[in-house]
């Protein structure tokens, strides 16, 4: 199992005003598996993601990745767990828009030590691998939505994680896009053994995946509606 | 390694070259402030640094060159009679007043040497021999006093102290600090001239100690056998010198004040565009540590942005002090710009630009990576 969570509450304290964001929320999953997070708007998924991808600490319960108990370790470590084992994939991208395709890779490398020329043609291989062979010298701002997407696809996947974690990766991009995105984030996965939770409104991606988690005031439904497939989790 | 830092300092122009001017603004007048600080106390004590002299007796306790009192020349006597001297000579320092061609008169700072010993004498010539002030009136004067003193040639004749006297050399680049320049004659002439002195009193004595012998033994002796003045080395009454007019007189940290502010001015425009630059460059930062960039990473980010801005500022600094010391030479003033002022200025420089990033650096700190999935 590359990823177990166990009975996550978020609270967020807003002055008076207190949000249970996610409540009594457990998840499991094994390597290499890709599933889904559906839910309405503000039912707690980037909340939930967040919390599994070790940028937000849950007010209660516990996360292990590999195994290891990751939930209160200190600021100082976590960035070594997110560099070892999780790539992000976020819906408005945030590559870095002074750097080319090529390097916006080649610097999620560099984070994990892999320098010089092998970092390159790393970068190079996996710009190739998501179709985007002949973009590498491009700037973010001269490329499409879903060409932008699939550089932060060959970005997530380039330090080999364990997990990959995308919310809402085709939110802000038409659906055919979106669909080629979606593809190349399981093809790639797939080829690397990395686990994929994708937080998403769009059903259709339901039918890629292996699970889906429902999401609905901070709680996991067993059934999820929209679809009417069991959620075998719970 | 893939440089962020070089990567978005050269992606806003406009912001980089605001930057560039607020630095080069800075290192040009730090340079210009030091540099003319520098060239006024190289004046204030160049007769004491250029002349041979070891040891130099003053009046008790003369606080410079130019503030100098008489005292009884029987001192010489004595100084000659002690161990370890290769010579002792007498010198005489004066304020006098010259008549201008114009009717005007200018203050002007007479010193008188021994013609005989030529110490004490002018050390760069243009024109005429120092030997030439004796037999007569006789002055020797710098060829950059023709703005306070008009067009001065070989020959012509002025009046200092209602005496006519006749110039007979013109030295070079021999200036002094104060508004009065140097006029040099011989020694018996300045007293005829700067009645003042009084007989059988002196300004200095200058003394050069023989070789093989302790100057420090030298001094000490000195000191014992000649109550009534100061014994100084040649460097304690240079630094006496420039500290009088450095710190007593306020003059120099006038200078320095500015410099000083140059220096905050530089670090504010640095400071403040670094920081926008890094609130514009939030989201990136917030996904360099979502994507496990440790704050360290970061900070290095903004001290490159910073070091890149130092150098390249102090290279554009330093070539428009170029040009600001040709200006200067232009009008008269001294600015000096030795070797050991450009590296303190390059490191002032870089220390300007890291102390500007540092609320920068304390704002990435804060940054919490969750952000990045917010849109
Ligand atoms: N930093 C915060 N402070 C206070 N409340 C927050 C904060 N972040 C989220 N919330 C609240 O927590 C709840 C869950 O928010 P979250 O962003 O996780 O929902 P979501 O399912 O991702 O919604 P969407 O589909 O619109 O992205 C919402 O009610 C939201 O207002
Ligand atoms: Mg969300």
């Amino acid at each position: 199992m590359i990823l177990q969570a166990n009975n996550l509450y978020k609270t967020y304290h807003e002055g008076i005003i207190t949000v249970e964001a996610v409540k009594d929320v457990s998840v499991f999953i094994e390597k290499g598996e890709m599933i889904a997070i559906m839910g309405p708007s503000g039912s707690g998924k980037t909340t939930l993601i967040s919390m599994l991808g070790c940028i937000l600490k849950p007010t209660s319960g516990n996360i292990f990745i590999n195994g290891l108990d990751i939930t209160y370790l200190s600021e100082k470590k976590l960035p070594e767990i997110r560099s070892s084992y999780i790539g992000f994939v976020f819906q408005s991208f945030n590559l870095f828009p002074s750097l080319t395709a090529l390097q916006n890779v080649e610097i999620a490398l560099n984070l994990k030590n892999i320098k010089g020329k092998k970092a390159k043609d790393k970068a190079a291989y996996l710009l190739e691998r998501v179709g985007l062979k002949d973009r590498l010298g491009f700037l973010p701002r001269d490329l499409s939505g879903g060409q932008k997407q699939r550089v932060s696809i060959a970005r997530a996947i380039a330090g080999n994680p364990a997990l990959i974690l995308a919310d809402e990766p085709t939110g802000n991009l038409d659906s055919k896009s979106g669909h080629e995105v979606i593809y190349v984030m399981r093809e790639l996965s797939r080829e690397n053994k990395s686990a994929v939770i994708i937080v998403t409104h769009d059903s259709r991606i339901s039918d890629a995946v292996d699970r889906v988690l429902y999401l609905e005031d901070g709680i996991l439904r067993s059934t999820d509606p929209i679809v009417g497939r069991k959620n075998n989790e719970t | 390694m893939v440089s962020i830092a070089r990567k978005n300092l050269f992606h806003d122009k406009i912001r980089f070259i605001i930057t560039l001017i607020g630095v080069t603004f800075s290192v040009v007048l730090i340079f210009a402030q030091v540099g003319v600080y520098l060239g006024f106390m190289g004046n204030a004590s160049n007769i004491i640094d250029n002349l041979p002299a070891d040891i130099w007796v003053t009046s008790k306790d003369s606080p410079n060159f130019d503030w100098s009192q008489p005292f009884p020349e029987g001192n010489l006597n004595k100084a000659k009679g002690i161990r370890g001297i290769e010579w002792a000579e007498k010198m005489v320092f004066a304020w006098a007043m010259m008549k201008l061609p114009n009717g005007g008169t200018e203050q002007v700072e007479m010193i008188g040497f021994n013609p005989n010993s030529g110490i004490g004498a002018p050390w760069s010539m243009k024109e005429g021999s120092v030997k030439d002030v004796k037999g007569g009136k006789h002055i020797i004067v710098d060829e950059s006093v023709y703005k306070k003193l008009g067009e001065i040639r070989m020959g012509d004749s002025r009046e200092i102290m209602n005496k006519k006297v006749k110039v007979v050399g013109i030295s070079k680049g021999i200036k002094s600090l104060t508004t009065a320049p140097y006029v040099f004659t011989s020694y018996d002439t300045a007293k005829e001239l700067a009645s003042y002195i009084g007989e059988n009193h002196t300004s200095f004595i200058l003394i050069k100690v023989a070789g093989g012998s302790d100057k420090k033994d030298v001094v000490r002796m000195l000191k014992e056998r000649l109550p009534g003045v100061s014994v100084y080395t040649k460097e304690e009454f240079s630094y006496r010198t420039r500290y009088y007019w450095t710190v007593s007189t306020g003059m120099g940290m006038g200078f320095l004040i500015t410099a000083f502010l140059g220096f905050i001015i530089g670090m504010v425009i640095v400071g403040q565009t670094i920081y926008t630059s890094t609130v514009e460059h939030i989201r990136e930062f917030g996904t360099l540590k979502a994507i496990g960039a440790k704050n360290s990473f970061i900070y290095r980010i903004i001290l490159e942005q910073a070091v890149v801005n130092a150098v390249i500022g102090y290279i554009t600094g330093f070539i428009a002090m170029k040009f600001l010391l040709k200006g200067y030479q232009k009008t008269g003033i001294d600015m000096v710009i030795p070797e050991y002022l450009m590296v303190s200025v390059f490191f002032l420089t870089v220390l300007m630009c890291v102390s500007a990033s540092v609320i920068s650096i304390r704002k990435v700190t804060k940054i919490d990576p969750v952000m990045v999935f917010r849109t």
